[in-house]
């Protein structure tokens, strides 16, 4: 069993350099053996799961003698979930690329990257101690900007690529300054041994505090929190299975991973569970109202990832049930996100269009992807018995208990998620299509895997509930699903009125009234954020690189002028210091 | 066969003096000549590494010698991990420069080959001395010929501009340097760095004076200028971008890794076994603070409005000092592993941009940023090396440079002299690296460019760039073993000065008494 958890990361990454090799032979032989590839990991996934019984195990390699710092896996009920949930979605993700990217340029790239970003992954997850998990953290953090800027013909997709890998470096920094506090106070970075130290002398509460913040700013990067969230609306310039994986299976999830993982650290401090509860809470309410206005499909969606991962921090931050919600919550979350992508991109290549005002009607000509996308925005919004209203609700629930306007707040925010979920679903698939040409329903091999999701999210909070590796004992209590079903009927009303019955009195009320038009003008520019890091950037980081570069003058003169000043002024120093 | 660990230098000197005299006598013979040149230091060079391998591996008797006795070498692991360091780098620049010289008019490649083994000779034997004066002519010996490799291209006038101004500069260091020396005899009428040791803190000087520390401060002084000119740490370090620009690129990357790093060995056996003393060792380990925070900075972001790539790259030296003055200010055994550790990743990553940038460079004509734009479809190594290194250069895993930055940080968190202001600076600026790093990769893959001929790529090329690329890979992926030698070269320097100092520096008063 503990070889499967050996296995399951380093199959992908020892495939990776298979792809460029079998792709000069053949195209089809490299695509399908990549998804050979993705699904051996899958298999492995479940294996691992199936066998798993209980407790924790740890297996390593010295790889460091001198830190002692092992090649570590752990295994435990929270690692091995995600473990074959990530396996699973990235091999459904592949197999879609197949139909997806076909007749697209640079593919063994394309399939070299995705592995080993699903390879980096999984090694994430299943590392047993922080160095490793910050070795695979940037990993993903590479791949996921060269796979967003994989069609570097197009501008933005560059400009999204290099602007992902910038803003998360902002909590990458973080992060690994807070490896770094832990392993020169405590000489270990396994986890074990740093919740047993937490509290004792070298660990103390300021040093864990410290360490939770640094944590809690790594994770923000990688999870795409205000205000580090700036590179993932644009990063959706990337091919669709990317933005999938992306957002449902891999990166995003990393930052809510690392903090699930540390809970016993942050939970030692009320302190940092509550700056948890409000950056979860903040980019909830932020990512749900940009959502609504923008106009472009994955946008929408890429808002609405910002929001929910919101709701997992906000979870996290309630502290009840020890990270379980949110684990629960991310993979149901990944389940609806990768639904809702798939379904996505295959409108895309049917009508080559992400903007939402442009399409409409596809219900008749894309059965399949309407299914797909109708059943992801219900999972999204919490309709029961999707697996999307067991999550929301069981957090509301938990979060009741301890934190009332945490809870309020998260239930309120399922208005909004319900009307931009329903105002994407009314203004792509209904009405009357804007398109010249009837679309064309996509390739059976990008259909399946959107029917597959489409099946667990309708029955995959059953396999939830009864599998054993972490017991999820979800409860709701009734005000939750009453509280919850009045935001759906009211969200799904507003759009209703507002985009199906009178789209001319809306359009209206938008067209006079100023103040409206203004707030839909700053959501639509995601509040200024991007604007406010670029003047940053010209008005403090560009001036003082200016200054660094006068003292080159290039005149042999000035140089050994300054150069005998600074020997001069070092003499002065060290003079001054003597006497 | 013993070796004594004395005389070992002198064998490997040797060795190379035999292979440089031999490719000068070549140079008469005719045209065909550059290639057996080529071969023999390609030969030469690997010999080295060999019988440096051997040397560590105890093969020839004693590993390392006492260098506390009169000698004028100290064989130690510093002087193995820099030694091969060295050699590396050498056989990688070696094995480009008859394809970079190919097309330009007026020089001898030859000869080229005849100096660069001159040159390495000069800083192995700068790297083994552990007596000023043997330092000082190995100083000499190595700067000299890199001078006229700076301007070895004759009718190119950044050349040219290049070599006068790395000359008049290097002089400078030369003087003070020399100064500094003489200062030191001065208060203590000795030469061995190991024997100094022992004088300085006691006040017992051939003049008599009492009070060494004013002079000793002054003499500390001169040897970080003129130690810091060649590291290129800021403030010295005005000269390092034209010089780099101009100087053919192939020689930039020999300059600004091996004798830059090599540089280090003696700096590190100056100020941690001369200025030991605990009278000096708070003093500059301030400055060492500082000078490393000056050097980041200023290297990193002077490097983000840059237009050319060797000048990036140059940049870019100059934030690396930084960095690894670190582990110089951090001390310790960890700090001066992760600046062992990291000088042996900076050879091989610096010099593989460098060398990759000279083959694009040599093919487009220009050093322009702009002009490598789309270069990722015209050629498939160069770009690919030059994108690893710079990955590499700015701390990425899997790959060599963000292990050592690693120890590096941490030494400063884990110092005793409370630097971790130091860690978190070198951090930010680790970040801000980035942003240049990663935009000379934009303009290589992701940047339309003009032309979509492709270029050619020579056999030479292309070995030395593999070879350091899977360098630059296989250290990141298992660095476990580089790791155990900076380490050991950091104990044997540590176990020097600490556990059986006092005893011998007591032996030395009783015995002159």
């Amino acid at each position: 069993m503990i070889y499967a958890a050996w296995l399951i990361w380093a199959v992908p990454i020892i495939s990776v350099p298979f792809i460029p090799l079998i792709g000069m032979v053949s195209q089809r032989g490299r695509n399908w053996f990549a998804v050979l590839a993705s699904a051996l990991t899958a298999f492995i996934g479940f294996y691992l799961a199936a066998s798993f019984s209980s407790g924790m195990t740890e297996s390593s390699i010295i790889w460091l003698p001198i830190f002692k710092v092992p090649v570590q896996v752990l295994v435990d009920g929270t690692s091995v979930l995600l473990a074959a949930f990530i396996s699973f979605l990235s091999f459904l993700i592949v197999l879609y690329s197949v139909g997806y990217m076909k007749g697209e340029k640079g593919q063994s790239r394309y399939y070299s990257l995705i592995l080993l970003f699903v390879g980096a992954m999984l090694g994430l997850v299943m590392a047993g101690n922080l160095i490793q998990l910050y070795f695979f953290w940037e990993i993903v953090g590479i791949c996921s900007a060269f796979l967003i800027a994989f069609w570097y013909d197009k501008p933005e997709a560059r400009r999204a690529g290099l602007k992902a890998f910038v803003v998360t470096r902002f909590g990458d920094i973080a992060l690994f300054i807070a490896v770094l506090i832990v392993l020169a106070n405590l000489k270990t970075t396994n986890y074990a041994s740093i919740f047993s130290a937490i509290g004792s002398k070298p660990f103390g509460t300021n040093t864990v505090l410290l360490v939770g913040i640094l944590l809690l700013i790594g994770a923000m990067g990688k999870s795409a929190q205000v205000p580090l969230h700036v590179w993932l609306p644009d990063a959706m310039e990337g091919p669709t299975p990317v933005s999938a994986l992306i957002h449902a299976a891999t990166m995003v999830n990393a930052g809510v991973y690392l903090v699930i993982r540390m809970f016993p650290l942050f939970s030692y401090s009320s302190t940092l569970l509550v700056l948890v509860t409000i950056v979860g809470l903040t980019s909830m309410i932020f990512g749900a109202a940009c959502a609504v206005v923008s106009e472009d499909l994955k946008r929408i969606l890429a808002y609405s990832t910002i929001s929910q991962l919101g709701i997992m921090f906000a979870s996290i931050g309630v502290g009840t049930t020890l990270g379980a919600t949110a684990t629960y919550h991310l993979i149901s979350q990944g389940l609806f996100k990768a639904l809702a992508f798939l379904a996505a991109g295959s409108v895309i290549t049917a009508t080559g269009s992400r903007n939402v005002e442009e399409l409409g009607g596809l219900r008749k000509s894309m059965k399949y992807t309407y299914i797909g996308f109708l059943f992801a925005m219900l999972a999204m919004s919490g309709v029961p018995p999707l697996i999307g209203f067991w999550s929301k609700d069981w957090i509301v629930s938990t979060a009741l208990t301890s934190n009332v306007v945490a809870a309020i707040l998260i239930a309120l925010s399922s208005v909004l998620t319900t009307i931009y979920s329903f105002r994407a679903l009314f203004k792509v698939f209904y009405g009357k299509s804007k398109l010249p040409n009837e679309p064309k329903e996509s390739s059976t091999v990008m259909i399946v895997p959107i029917m597959t999701l489409v099946v667990s999210v309708t029955v995959g909070w059953l396999v939830l509930d009864y599998q054993r590796l972490v017991p999820f004992n979800i409860t709701i209590d009734p005000l939750t699903i009453g509280m919850s079903l009045a935001a759906i009927a009211s969200g799904i009303g507003i759009v209703y009125v507002a985009f199906s019955s009178r789209t001319a009195q809306t359009q209206s009320l938008m067209g006079r009234n100023a103040p409206l038009i203004a707030l839909r003008k700053y959501l639509l520019e995601g509040l200024g954020f991007d604007k406010f890091y670029g003047f940053l950037y010209s008005r403090i980081v560009l001036p003082l690189a200016k200054t660094s570069s006068y003292l080159e003058s290039g005149w042999l003169g000035v140089n050994m002028g300054l150069m005998l000043a600074s020997v001069l002024l070092i003499i002065f120093l060290v003079a001054l210091k003597v006497i | 066969m013993y070796i004594s660990p004395d005389q070992f230098p002198l064998y490997l000197a040797g060795v190379l003096a035999g292979v440089a005299l031999t490719i000068v006598l070549l140079s008469v013979t005719g045209k065909r000549s550059k290639y057996i040149a080529m071969g023999l230091s390609t030969a030469g060079f690997a010999f080295a590494i060999t019988f440096i391998v051997l040397q560590a591996l105890g093969y020839f008797g004693t590993v390392q010698n006492n260098p506390t006795s009169s000698s004028l070498f100290a064989t130690d692991w510093v002087s193995y991990i820099f030694g091969v360091a060295v050699l590396l780098v050498a056989l990688l620049v070696g094995l480009t420069a008859v394809d970079y010289f190919s097309d330009v008019i007026g020089t001898d490649v030859t000869t080229f080959y005849a100096l660069l083994v001159f040159t390495t000779i000069g800083t192995l034997l700068l790297i083994f001395s552990a007596n000023l004066l043997m330092m000082f002519v190995a100083w000499e010996m190595m700067s000299i010929p890199s001078y006229v490799l700076t301007g070895f291209k004759k009718k190119d006038p950044a050349s040219n501009e290049a070599a006068v101004k790395y000359f008049v500069i290097s002089a400078f260091s030369s003087a003070v340097l020399l100064y500094g020396i003489s200062l030191i005899y001065l208060l203590t009428g000795n030469l061995s760095i190991y024997q100094i040791v022992r004088l300085m803190p006691n006040g017992m000087t051939v003049s008599g004076m009492t009070n060494f520390q004013p002079i000793g401060l002054l003499a500390l002084t001169f040897f970080v200028a003129g130690f810091g000119i060649k590291l290129a740490a800021v403030p010295f370090h005005m000269w390092i971008p034209d010089a780099y620009q101009g100087a053919p690129t192939i020689v930039s990357a020999l300059l600004s890794t091996a004798t830059k790093g090599a540089t280090f060995a003696p700096a590190i056996r100056v100020l941690f076994v001369m200025f030991s003393s605990s009278t000096f060792q708070p003093d500059w380990t301030l400055t060492f603070a500082v000078l490393s925070v000056l050097s980041m900075t200023l290297g990193n972001f002077a490097a983000l409005t840059q237009k050319s790539v060797t000048r990036i790259l140059a940049y870019s030296s100059i934030g690396q000092a930084g960095y690894i003055l670190i582990g110089v200010a951090a001390g310790g055994q960890l700090g001066l592993t992760g600046s062992f550790f990291h000088i042996l990743n900076y050879a091989t990553m610096q010099s593989c941009a460098f060398l990759a940038a000279a083959l694009i460079i040599k093919n487009v004509g220009s050093d322009n940023l702009d002009s490598f734009n789309g270069i990722g479809k015209r050629v498939a190594v160069a770009p690919m090396a030059l994108t690893l290194s710079l990955l590499a250069l700015g701390g990425f895993p899997p790959l060599s440079g963000f292990w050592s930055k690693f120890v590096l940080f941490l030494s400063a968190f884990q110092s005793t002299s409370n630097l971790s202001w130091l860690a978190i600076v070198a951090i930010i600026n680790s970040f801000v690296s980035i942003a240049f790093y990663v935009r000379i990769v934009k303009h290589m893959y992701l940047d339309e460019g003009n032309s979509t001929t492709k270029l050619v790529e020579t056999n030479g090329f292309k070995a030395s760039l593999i070879l350091a690329s899977a360098i630059i890979v296989g250290t990141g992926i298992y660095p476990g073993p580089l790791i155990e030698f900076a380490t050991e070269a950091a104990r044997s320097f540590m176990s020097e000065i600490s556990s059986t100092q006092l005893i011998e520096r007591l032996a030395f008063i009783l015995h002159s008494l």
